[in-house]
């Protein structure tokens, strides 16, 4: 029950809370970090293995897009659910977001593990992939016919 | 004049044909052009590589070929065990993959393939041809591994329901129905099996049910492993809701991250690893006994998660290597055995990558990226994919596995860090949150796949 607020909050962050984060987004905290970041976490898992560390070849913004797709809708299209709809969100808010997910400045269940494994460049390339799409309409009923009745 | 009239009935016969190409020359020449791609098992792997190729390329034709009309999903299936869902609740219908993607959805079993004509026989006797064939065979659980366990038993005495179906429903009427005070064991599975934190998640909520209605029963999860995927995270949630107390190796290495309860007397559930005897050597239906190294226990329920392999269509279809598993390429995941022809899903190797929906899914997706490429004389795109698989300790517990995977070194790797499962210290409104995302994710992820 006390979790209502919040997944309210989540599932209807609306273009006012995109515009929001988009302004967060601008302060000087949150400027790009250098390309010596290219593939940070893959070298900090690699650590531990004492290995080198490597430098991955880039994927594009819409083959990453497609991970998200299980929980945030296909091409990010989601309609009245707990999880974010992605399709249409500008891309400066979603950067900013994944960013602090990744830091542990915003808290998350499994998004900051899920950030681990993306660097500032592919953030900004499936930003932009996302904000090319377009947004489903509110009730999923109308996108998606399948409804798994889970009773409850 | 008896041949022009026979000429005259043949165009005749022929013109609704014709008429039906010629109204749509553009994207009957386009889909010839494009190739066809055939997707064998329309399970999370098949249906999702269907959609997902149509996406891709709409003038690609696709068919998806599987034996039964309508999908029963194992996501949450063990739910029905609790009441939770019902086995109807289960059902997802293919219609979306027809009507919304255009995917030609054959019921029909396959029963051979002609690799040198690129052909996929069927029980109805067709002969589907293919560019490129994808197959996504699932599991098929080892009945025979256990003296005493067979197909039979698992139907009438001790099931198994891991392939959800008539066994799960019987399940649930043994463990609802089971006697006050009586003992449910459930037989883990060996490394590596389909739904990681699966056999877990069903013991705890078969736990929380017999907690409310047969207050008295014990559970007991006998183990041929030591460990177990999210193992710190569900007996944590088990030590916090059902007075289960961690062995001391855990409690003893968990300690400085959170508090552990502890509770001093033996809880409703119990957990018997292999070093602590929790093989099974043999089980009884006739006696309801199950025989582990350590012990032989009078049960009441008994719920074997047999070892597993390639589904047996891989075999069949000459898929499989001595792993009694589908060896593939890196990235594009085709068989290193036959040529164009793909394998995803559990019966695949994908090296860091469990046997999940969740990973079939991502690799659906991009071995259909792989495939629409290479059909366009392109190169196979560098891939990624992900794993999530949430799971219940208790109705409002909720856990979870976090991954992605990149090639390292032309081998499936984590690259997300060293922390992949709920962090210890977190909070309560995080793991309500994460029951209310499982739950929602049962929806999600069934329409990425089939919607």
């Amino acid at each position: 029950m006390s979790t209502r607020p919040l997944l309210l909050a989540l599932a209807g962050l609306g273009t006012a809370g995109w515009l929001a984060a988009a302004a967060l987004a601008q302060s000087p905290a949150a400027a790009p970090a250098p390309a010596a970041a290219f593939a940070p976490v893959a070298a900090s898992a690699t650590r531990s293995a004492a290995k080198p560390p490597f430098l991955l070849p880039p994927v594009s913004g819409e083959a990453l897009a497609h991970t998200c797709a299980g929980c945030h809708g296909t091409q990010g299209r989601l309609g009245d659910e707990a999880f974010v709809p992605l399709a249409g969100m500008p891309a400066a808010p979603f950067v900013q977001t994944m960013q602090d997910f990744r830091s542990g400045r915003r808290p998350s269940t499994l998004m900051g593990h899920i950030t681990k494994g993306l660097n500032d460049a592919e953030l900004q390339a499936m930003a932009a992939y996302f904000e090319r799409q377009t947004p489903a309409p509110k009730s999923s009923a109308a996108l998606n016919p399948l409804r798994p009745g889970v009773t409850r | 004049m008896k041949r022009r009239q026979l000429l005259q009935s043949a165009a005749a016969a022929c013109t609704p044909a014709l008429a039906a190409g010629l109204s749509l020359p553009g994207l009957a020449s386009a889909q010839a052009a494009a190739g066809h791609v055939v997707v064998i098992g329309g399970g999370v792997g098949g249906a999702t590589a269907a959609k997902y190729l149509r996406l891709f390329n709409p003038a690609l034709r696709v068919t998806l070929i599987e034996r039964h009309a309508t999908y029963v999903r194992p996501c949450g299936s063990s739910e029905v065990l609790n009441g939770h869902a019902n086995m109807a609740s289960l059902s997802v219908s293919y219609d979306a993959l027809r009507s919304r993607h255009g995917v030609d959805v054959l019921i029909d079993a396959v029963t051979g393939l002609d690799a040198t004509r690129h052909q996929v026989l069927t029980a109805s006797g067709q002969r589907v041809s293919y560019d490129r064939l994808i197959v996504s065979p699932g599991i098929e659980l080892m009945y025979g591994a256990y003296e005493g366990y067979s197909e039979q038993v698992a139907r009438t005495a001790m099931p198994s329901g891991w392939i959800p179906g008539e066994q799960t429903a019987l399940l649930a009427r043994q463990l609802q129905g089971m006697r006050q005070g009586g003992t449910f064991v459930l037989v883990a599975p060996p490394n590596p099996y389909r739904c990681p934190p699966g056999p877990y998640e069903r013991a705890a909520l078969m736990t929380e049910w017999f907690s409310k209605h047969n207050p008295s029963a014990k559970v007991i999860v006998v183990d041929p492993k030591d460990s177990f995927v999210t193992d710190e995270t569900m007996m944590l949630g088990w030590n916090r809701l059902y007075g289960f107390d961690l062995p001391d190796d855990y409690a003893k290495r968990m300690a400085p991250k959170v508090d552990i309860k502890r509770h001093g007397k033996p809880g409703m559930l119990r957990w018997v690893r292999a070093r602590d005897g929790g093989r099974v050597l043999k089980v009884d239906a006739r006696s309801m006994r199950v025989e582990t190294e350590g012990e032989v226990i009078q049960a009441d329920v008994v719920n074997i998660v047999p070892p597993m392999r390639a589904g047996a269509l891989a075999r069949t279809l000459g898929l499989t290597d001595k792993t009694v598993w589908c060896p593939v390429d890196r990235p594009s995941f085709a068989s290193t055995l036959l040529p164009d022809v793909h394998v995803i899903g559990d019966a695949s190797i994908a090296d860091a990558m469990p046997k999940s929906g969740f990973s079939a899914n991502t690799q659906a997706k991009t071995t259909a990226r792989a495939i629409v490429e290479q059909l366009a004389g392109r190169p196979v795109p560098e891939p990624v994919w992900e794993n999530t698989c949430y799971a219940l300790a208790g109705k409002d517990y909720g856990l979870f596995v976090a991954d992605v995977f990149r090639i390292v070194d032309g081998r499936i790797a984590r690259i997300n860090g060293d922390e992949r499962y709920l962090p210890l210290d977190i909070t309560p409104k995080q793991i309500r949150l994460a029951a209310r995302y499982q739950r929602a994710w049962l929806r999600t992820f069934t329409e990425d796949v089939f919607a």
